[in-house]
């Protein structure tokens, strides 16, 4: 819950169980088309999300919350759970939620288990665009590979491997907003290209090319010596693969909008009071 | 927004350490997770999330009164609609009490207590239906409509109403092209507004905020603002029935002058605040 101000909130949640009918239909849009949901103009206030996946496969920003005009958006999915490794998901997240509300969002995330490598008992990620703009990442139990990771540093890197990276609390400014992003996963970040491959990333890389193209690749005719080449082996438009949990959006806040104080005031209507108007969808056009 | 310093963790799993190839291998095994995780997103998803838009059901749609007329023989009166027999507001620049009016079930509109039904009176139309009181006979009460003829009137028994009261009021003053929110008498704000050329004015005389929605066909405004009124010129525009608005523009230079078709053009601020009043408030619009 954003906790900041007092504002009486509107709450429209989804939880989106009992949509098998569509699920196969929206898996299947969702790898062709991509990400959309940020797609809108004009930009909002504020947006954040909790998971998603580009590159290789695209999976769109799920939930994805955003504010217009101050209004509060709260998007919620129950959990994401899959590919058992060990006998445990492989990929593993509980109760995502993205909310935004003017100038401020925030995504948390619970019992955060993304391949073993990064295990957090809740990880929130925030921004708020008052007063210059501010950020973070909160972590409560959590670690990477083992080690504890309690207050992350701005774009705390972890070098994994060549072909692995990962980065904490990553933050992007301009003169507008300010985005940032809790963990994201690289695989085959596109740095360094031309670096040759050890003989551990040799000896694996015919089976990720298996795994990721469906047949292992032809070492005659697809030579496997630098990142380069495996990453055209992986994908010819050399798209890479980044996993994303929890990203927050926040445009600034200027001064004069900062000073406008409110003057009809955001609260629960009193016995005998008319209720705050909803803001519902519809097409009527207007004289403009 | 606080950062919240967590507290620390025990450390735990320091025991694990993988080698860089582990980590490739889990990075391929992570590939065919994401594929999983197309799916399961896909099912929990489902449908992308709308702000549910509360259109066209009528209520129990019972009469209050025996009459001869069939009631299912009566248009509703709503922004598209144009009523006969319907009464002229008795004072147009006329303030009220507040009282806002929300029917509880689709009633019958009388032109006068216990006479004639010349309208049915449908619970929600853009959202739920709120209608300034304006008078009071016992047991009815005298509404504005939101059909056209503009400034219309007509009289709904109190026993199909709920009523509440809102401390705004709105009043557009179109020679000095503002705009004054007043809470109990009391001036809020002001801005400077744009409207009705003179081609295409903006009608004078009392009417009220008949609804506040977004329309992703109409982009120059996050919402729009409704009234209960409508151009004098325009029977049509857009498609739509002329239904006279409150919104904003994306651009500054329109405000303060009379170029719109009949709507009433405001700064973003002004959009937020009204966006916050109770449907059914009172809206004046003058000469001064």
């Amino acid at each position: 819950m954003i906790t900041k101000g007092t504002r009486r909130v509107k709450t429209s949640t989804f939880a989106g169980a009992g949509a098998a009918a569509v699920g196969a239909a929206t898996a299947a849009a969702v790898l062709l088309l991509g990400s959309t949901a940020a797609s809108a103009a004009p930009r909002p206030d504020s947006s954040a999300y909790v998971f998603e996946t580009d590159g290789l496969l695209a999976i769109s920003p799920t939930p994805y919350a955003e504010s217009r005009d101050g209004e509060h958006d709260r998007q919620s999915v129950a959990d994401v759970s899959a590919l058992p490794l060990d006998g445990k998901p492989g990929i593993g997240l509980s109760a995502l939620v993205a909310e935004a509300e003017g100038h401020r969002a925030e995504a948390t995330v619970a019992e955060v288990n993304l391949l073993g490598i990064l295990r957090a008992d809740t990880m929130r990620t925030w921004c708020d665009g008052a007063d210059g703009g501010s950020a973070g990442v909160d972590l409560l139990d959590a670690d990477i590979l083992g080690t504890p990771v309690n207050v992350p540093l701005e774009d705390q890197k972890f070098p994994l491997s060549p072909l692995l990276e990962i980065t904490l609390n990553q933050q992007d400014r301009d003169d507008d907003s300010v985005t940032v992003t809790g963990f994201t996963l690289t695989l085959l970040p596109g740095q360094d290209r031309g670096r040759e491959l050890n003989d551990k990333e040799k000896q694996v890389a015919p089976d990720l090319i298996g795994l990721v193209r469906g047949q292992l690749p032809d070492l005659r005719q697809t030579p496997l010596r630098t990142v380069d080449d495996l990453l055209k082996a992986l994908s010819p438009k050399g798209d890479l693969l980044r996993i994303t949990v929890g990203s927050a959006t926040c445009a600034l806040e200027d001064e004069e909008e900062q000073d406008a104080e409110p003057v009809v005031k955001r609260h629960e209507p009193e016995a005998g009071e008319a209720p705050r108007p909803e803001v519902v969808r519809k097409n009527l056009p207007v004289t403009g | 927004m606080a950062n919240h310093t967590l507290p620390p963790r025990a450390r735990r799993r320091a025991e694990r350490g993988p080698s860089r190839s582990g980590l490739v291998l889990r990075a391929g095994f992570g590939v065919v997770a994401v594929l999983a995780i197309v799916l399961v997103v896909g099912l929990l998803v489902g449908g992308a999330p709308s702000p549910a838009a509360q259109q066209g059901g009528s209520g129990a749609g019972s009469a209050p009164v025996a009459t001869a007329v069939d009631p299912a023989s009566l248009q509703e009166s709503t922004t598209y609609t144009t009523l006969q027999g319907t009464v002229p507001d008795p004072a147009p620049q006329g303030i009220t009490d507040g009282r806002v009016a929300h029917p509880v079930r689709e009633t019958l509109v009388h032109d006068a207590p216990d006479g004639t039904p010349i309208a049915r009176m449908p619970v929600t139309q853009i959202g739920d239906t709120w209608l300034p009181v304006i008078g009071q006979q016992g047991e009815w009460a005298q509404v504005l409509l939101p059909s056209r003829p503009s400034s219309s009137t007509g009289w709904l028994p109190l026993a199909d109403l709920d009523v509440k009261t809102t401390p705004y009021r709105i009043a557009v003053h179109l020679g000095s092209r503002t705009l004054a929110l007043y809470e109990g008498g009391a001036k809020l704000a002001e801005w400077t507004v744009g409207i009705g050329k003179p081609s295409a004015p903006t009608p004078t005389g009392r009417t009220f905020l008949l609804g506040a929605f977004s329309d992703d066909q109409q982009q120059y405004s996050p919402v729009i603002l409704p009234l209960g009124t409508h151009s004098p010129t325009h029977d049509t525009f857009g498609g739509g029935p002329g239904t006279v608005a409150i919104h904003t523009w994306p651009t500054d230079d329109v405000l303060g002058t009379a170029t719109s078709d009949g709507c009433i053009r405001v700064p973003a601020d002004a959009l937020r605040q009204l966006t916050e009043v109770p449907l059914g408030t009172l809206v004046t619009i003058d000469e001064a």
